[in-house]
């Protein structure tokens, strides 16, 4: 069993050394989540026993499309109609927990923690900053706490997700590594004026992981 | 642009979708049993339809689920979107030529 260090598509970015304690005065607060996991789960829609098994195991009723749910620090996102993004903090022990729990259904589990770059997004301007981008309706009467939608932003795939607490305009976006420094910089561009500062990067993760 | 509505996401900008041609072509079941013509109709004649056309989307940056969309190709109007494998639901059926 060999240990590694996980590095970060944004590592070369000195965002630790640019960040400030609070977000002050600054219109956007961008900061990244570091190290949170991620598991896929798949189901089929007509396979009743599943999805109730699935349910069970998590903890929570699946939530359709662009819905969420939470238990503790477990989020469970809607993808789409047999298909549900967990995102907890240690992925690896919750899918080989999920993995045996679901043996005998026919229910697809997927640590897929390195497949996300999390960027969390606030700040009294952060919708405006995303309308430059995103083409989906941000108004907080129709895109309300607690939703999510994969969408693009400014041709970028991104997992966008309000955070829970209607007070705070507060949005975590997914993407894939490959695409994290352009998302981070057209962010940074779209979000210079309204005044940007980073934000101290959170630890939602096991830093080390084992490969077997 | 088109507004797509998605069955699963909801409205859409058309951006996140990609196009899937005609709707509701079944493969043929036994394609050694047809004629050359038979089968390059299936695979190739479409119905280029002057009106309400049934036509297959897929929700590419969202859900990545094909569905199935009416749409009047004259004006663009969507009339319905289902998901496939479904009877598609009735709507006035208008063509121009």
């Amino acid at each position: 069993m060999a240990e590694f260090q996980r590095q970060g598509p944004l590592d070369g970015l000195s965002l630790e050394q640019r960040a400030v304690p609070d977000l002050g005065e600054a219109g956007i607060g961008i900061r990244e989540i570091r190290y949170e996991g991620a598991v896929n789960l798949r189901a089929r829609r007509a396979d009743r026993p599943a999805r109730d098994s699935l349910a069970l195991a998590l903890g929570m009723a699946l939530p359709e499309t662009t819905h969420s749910a939470r238990r503790e620090a477990q989020l469970l996102l809607g993808l789409g109609p047999d298909e549900w993004l967990l995102l907890c903090p240690q992925a690896e022990a919750t899918a080989e927990s999920l993995w045996e729990q679901l043996f005998e259904s026919t229910v697809a589990v997927t640590d897929v923690s390195d497949n996300y770059v999390t960027l969390e997004l606030s700040g009294p301007r952060v919708r405006d900053l995303l309308a430059k981008g995103v083409p989906i309706d941000l108004d907080p009467t129709v895109f309300l706490p607690g939703r999510c939608a994969q969408t693009l932003m400014s041709k970028a795939e991104v997992l966008l997700y309000r955070g829970e607490d209607e007070a705070a305009e507060r949005f975590t976006l997914h993407c894939r590594p490959s695409f994290a420094q352009y998302a981070f910089a057209w962010l940074e561009d779209a979000a210079q004026e309204y005044g940007a500062v980073i934000l101290s990067a959170e630890v939602k993760g096991a830093q080390v992981s084992s490969v077997g | 642009m088109l507004l797509i509505p998605c069955p699963y996401c909801g409205p859409r900008p058309e951006i996140e979708f990609g196009y899937g041609s005609e709707a509701h072509l079944a493969r043929p079941g036994a394609p050694q049993e047809m004629s050359d013509e038979d089968w390059a109709a299936y695979v190739y004649w479409r119905k280029n339809t002057k009106g309400v056309f049934h036509e297959r989307w897929v929700h590419t940056h969202g859900c990545r689920r094909w569905f199935n969309v009416i749409r009047d190709t004259v004006t663009y109007e969507i009339l319905a979107a289902y998901e496939q494998g479904i009877e598609p639901p009735a709507v006035e059926i208008e063509t121009y030529v």
